[in-house]
């Protein structure tokens, strides 16, 4: 974690002086490979107990006590629309700031092991794809390409949309009813 | 803001920034009085003053009455304008008085 | 000193003062005035003006001083109210309140030239012909019905008031800005040599005219502190020549000198200068004293003790009102610093309890009740009587009944309940559209009230009162009250329902908080554009509360609002269900007793001959449990209603320190926050009211889902 904290303080310190190349945490999610841009990340726990929150949509596993904050822990297998996320003592929870200013959050998301630091140049990113993905087209950011292989760069804000997953709880609801 | 004295032109014009009041105005008359000395003709630059009371004006007055030196003050700022006006005196330099007043 | 803080101070009292005149106003224009009021009136007018010329704020000073005159003309009964003045005093006192919004956003403002003229011209003649009838020996000469009134002061600072820290040509920026006209000349005749100049001594010396409209008490005042290091004559309108002549005689400079400055400063014309010097060298031989006539320096003693009494006054009022300024966010540093100590506590006695030490256990129980004293006074800091919010509206109501043309009567109560001054302002807004609303929806027109047999004025109330760890607000109305069947009709018309649906009452009601629904048959200026409800529905949300609405067809409607007392620490009660904890609020329960076990699927339970709703916590939120023993029933009161909600385990008695949870979590019914326990984990905080409101509706044994659809 300490390798974390001072690459993140080197991409916001001197990004231009990188060669011009953002930062991004590589990890893996059930068979996947996915990465999210660094200056989001605020650090990495343990999977401990998370405290489930009654009538919220799998999506949002609970919540967990981050020394004295309350902060929910989104499961992002759920959230790609795949079911539910298996946890195992490798379990890491990635803790994220999403949005800007007034609306800035902290969430965290479950993750099955947290890979390495890489640094993508912006003209080794390419936009996302039109198809061929599993994952709706709106997630990612785009594909950045590192060591021969493609890797799905994630939209923190849109995949953490605080928004979009408050609704969800109240429409799984009424079509629960209605259905 | 503090007062501050810039030099030009080996001595002959001198800038003065920041506050020419009871707080700065001894320093101020030792620079004057110096360059006073030296030359017969000086230059004085008010644009930057940004603060300016009675004892400020009262150390122009006095700087005219130098017996062998000229001195010109040039750019008055707006603060220096104000009590020139309130006070009613004459210095004797050319006032330039700005719209945005 | 730092000027910035001293320049809040100004801002902060300039608005309680400011206050201070608009409730004066508004008590004059419905009734009578004391001289007592009066008189504050004016002082908190003249305070603003004071404290005004020492930060330079000159268009303040400018304006403050005219209306200051009125009300001085007020005080003295020289001039009557009349809702026309106090209409005008009233956009004054708003003029005075834009001056200094600017001063705080550090914006150029235009002065309103053509209030300050209709002030400064306000009744002169009137004024003036009542003045001459009571005094009939006086005789009204036309140069003081013109108003001019030309004053002369001849000012000589000491050589050390520049080192004192006073500056001279400060003081006469603050004369500008008292008159209407102003000459100054600038006397240098005492500068030194070169040589021996000493740039921190006062060497000016200055001699002053003004055409202005004051007092030789209000002048003088001016230069009070510069007394002692200056030498100071006011010469009054209409004075003498012989007035003129001593002060020629008493100053340093010549005569001729003098003559000039005061000719410069159209004090005296060319033939009084001339009589003067002539008269001044006749009487070159008498003293001073003797010559001295009518004012002069006469009034000083008399001036100086009334100046006296009126600081020993300003000393006495300091005392009295003993209250510190704290920046807010300090004191919210020392609520999360004590949030975390009640925290630290509860893990102490957790710890302790495991021990099995007594002694420890005994140090343990002094300990957190300490810290409890501690957190309930901390807490008491950021609470503010509701009476802030409360005393904006009477001048609301005026304004809006006058537009409307109504007449409308505000009574206050319970202005004292106290609320968390974060919700203060957040409150503030709601209950603004709910005051506009009930004024312009809820009161009908004289002429219909009148044909119901009501009284011509409509009342509006506001009260407030605390309820179980909740503090609730009222907007009542006695007007026309809310129609179910209008409101059914309209809402099945938008289609915010459909037209099969049945609703209880209450139901209805609730209807007009949706988005875009509004009944009013004429778009007014200030509400009944559907905007209004949705805004406060949302407001309250905002802040934790509940909205419920209560009406009778014809005779009125009440808008309650219940908010929770205090964001910050409550003490809680922590029950199980399964594996999960959750928490009451402590405040809300009533009892706590076993759930019989023949209770089977009804829905009520017989608590002492009271029928008690009740609901299943487990089955409401979707939580399996194998608990097999007695289920235990909480017994919850809020709003005057009682539900009981079915549990697994009781857990006893908890401190909570309220953790939001933030805006992803707001669509649950049935939990208000989180906090954490001492074991580190995070328990959920229990919303009551939404729990009674659930368990009244018979929502007993269905799931929150099928609530939810509804709302």
């Amino acid at each position: 974690m300490g390798q974390l904290v001072a690459s993140r303080q080197k991409a916001t310190s001197g990004m231009t002086e990188i060669g011009g190349g953002r930062q991004f945490l590589v990890f893996s999610l059930a068979d996947e490979v996915f990465a999210i841009d660094i200056l989001r990340i605020r650090e990495i726990i343990e999977f401990g107990h998370v405290t489930t929150v009654p009538l919220m949509p799998d999506t949002v596993r609970g919540v967990i006590n981050l020394r004295g904050a309350v902060v929910p822990v989104v499961d992002l297998v759920a959230r790609f629309g795949r079911g539910q996320m298996q946890t195992n003592r490798r379990t890491c929870v990635v803790i994220l700031e999403v949005g800007h200013g007034d609306d800035l959050q902290v969430i965290g998301v479950m993750v099955d092991a947290v890979n390495e630091v890489l640094e993508i140049a912006a003209a080794d990113i390419e936009p996302p794809p039109a198809f061929g993905t599993r994952l709706r087209a709106d997630f990612i950011s785009g594909m950045g390409k590192a060591g021969g292989r493609f890797i799905i760069l994630l939209d923190a804000d849109r995949v953490l949309s605080v928004t979009e997953m408050a609704s969800l709880g109240a429409a799984l609801k009424t079509s629960a009813v209605d259905g | 803001m503090a007062t501050q004295i810039h030099e030009q032109n080996d001595g002959k014009r001198l800038a003065i920034g920041g506050e020419l009041t009871i707080y700065g105005v001894a320093d101020v008359k030792e620079r004057l009085w110096q360059a006073a000395a030296r030359y017969p003709q000086l230059e004085v630059d008010l644009s930057g003053v940004d603060d300016f009371d009675t004892a400020g004006l009262q150390l122009l007055l006095m700087s005219k009455r130098w017996p062998a030196t000229q001195i010109n003050y040039v750019n008055h700022s707006a603060a220096v304008l104000r009590l020139i006006e309130l006070s009613n005196v004459v210095l004797g330099d050319p006032l330039i008085l700005s719209g945005q007043d | 000193m730092d000027l910035s803080q001293a320049l809040n101070t100004f801002i902060d009292e300039s608005h309680e003062l400011l206050s201070q005149m608009e409730s004066i106003l508004l008590s004059a224009e419905s009734g009578d005035c004391s001289d007592d009021e009066l008189n504050a009136l004016f002082r908190c007018a003249h305070t603003i003006k004071g404290s005004a010329g020492l930060f330079g704020l000159d268009e303040l000073v400018r304006f403050t001083h005219v209306v200051e005159n009125l009300l001085d003309r007020l005080r003295a009964h020289t001039l009557e109210f009349s809702p026309e003045l106090v209409s005008l005093l009233l956009a004054s006192k708003d003029q005075i309140a834009a001056l200094i919004g600017a001063v705080v956003a550090k914006e150029q403002f235009a002065l309103d030239e053509e209030l300050l003229a209709i002030l400064g011209n306000y009744d002169t003649s009137r004024s003036m012909a009542q003045c001459a009838s009571e005094t009939s020996q006086v005789t009204v000469e036309p140069s003081i019905a013109s108003g001019t009134e030309h004053w002369h002061l001849s000012l000589r600072f000491g050589p050390d008031v520049l080192r004192n820290g006073m500056d001279p040509l400060a003081f006469i920026r603050y004369l500008g800005n008292l008159s209407r006209h102003m000459h100054v000349e600038t006397l240098c005749d005492h500068l030194p040599a070169i040589a021996e100049y000493d740039p921190e001594t006062c060497y000016l010396g200055f001699e002053v005219s003004l055409e202005a409209e004051t007092s030789k008490a209000e002048l003088e005042s001016v230069f009070e502190f510069v007394l002692d290091d200056a030498h100071i004559v006011i010469l009054p309108p209409d004075s003498k020549i012989e007035d003129y002549v001593s002060l020629i005689q008493e100053l340093p400079e010549g005569k001729q000198r003098l003559g000039e400055l005061l000719l410069a400063c159209g004090s005296i014309t060319p033939s009084e200068l001339e009589s003067a010097l002539s008269l001044q060298r006749k009487n070159e031989g008498l003293r001073l004293g003797e010559i001295l006539v009518g004012e002069g320096h006469v009034q000083s003693p008399v001036v100086d003790a009334a100046l006296a009494k009126q600081k020993r006054g300003e000393e006495r009022r300091q005392l009295e009102s003993r209250s510190v300024k704290v920046p807010s966010d300090r004191l919210d540093a020392l609520i999360d610093q004590v949030g975390e100590l009640v925290i630290s506590c509860a893990a102490t006695q957790v710890q302790a309890r495991r021990a099995v030490n007594p002694e420890l256990l005994e140090a343990a129980a002094n300990l957190l009740r300490l810290v409890e004293e501690v957190r309930d006074t901390a807490l008491r800091l950021r609470m503010s009587p509701i009476g802030e919010v409360f005393g904006r509206f009477p001048r609301v109501v005026r304004d809006v009944a006058k537009e409307l043309g109504k007449e409308i009567e505000l009574q206050i109560t319970g202005a004292d309940a106290e609320l968390d001054k974060a919700m203060i302002e957040k409150i503030s807004d709601p209950l603004m559209h709910l005051v506009r609303n009930a004024i312009d929806h809820g009161i009908e027109s004289p002429e219909r009230r009148l044909a119901s047999g009501k009284d011509l004025r409509g009342t509006v109330c506001l009260n407030a009162y605390h309820e179980s760890g909740s503090i609730v607000i009222e907007v009542t109305d006695d007007g026309a009250g809310l129609d179910p069947a209008h409101i059914l009709r309209k809402a099945v018309q938008r289609g915010v329902v459909t037209a099969d649906v049945s609703l209880s009452d209450a139901e209805i009601f609730r209807l007009i908080l949706e988005p875009g629904f509004s009944t009013a048959e004429t778009v007014t200026n200030l509400s009944g554009r559907g905007v209004g409800m949705d805004v406060v529905r949302s407001g309250v949300e905002t802040l934790r509360g509940n909205l419920d609405i209560l009406s009778e067809l014809g005779c009125g409607t009440t808008m309650r609002i219940c908010l929770p007392l205090t964001l910050a620490i409550i003490d809680g009660f922590q029950i199980g269900i399964g594996a999960s904890a959750f928490i009451f609020p402590l405040d809300a329960v009533v009892e706590c007793i076993d759930l019989p076990a023949d209770i089977g699927h009804s829905e009520y339970l017989n608590l002492r001959g009271e029928v008690l709703p009740f609901m299943r916590l487990g089955q409401l939120f979707g939580i399996s449990s194998n608990h097999k023993a007695r289920h235990n029933v909480v017994v919850v009161r809020f709003g005057g209603k009682s539900a009981g909600i079915v549990v697994d385990q009781l857990h006893g008695e908890c401190q909570a320190v309220i953790k939001p949870l933030g805006p992803l979590f707001s669509g649950v019914a049935g939990i208000s926050g989180s906090t954490i326990l001492g074991s580190g984990e995070v328990a959920l905080i229990l919303d009551v009211p939404q729990l009674v409101q659930l368990a009244a509706a018979g929502a007993g044994g269905r799931s929150a889902a099928a609530y939810m659809a509804h709302h």
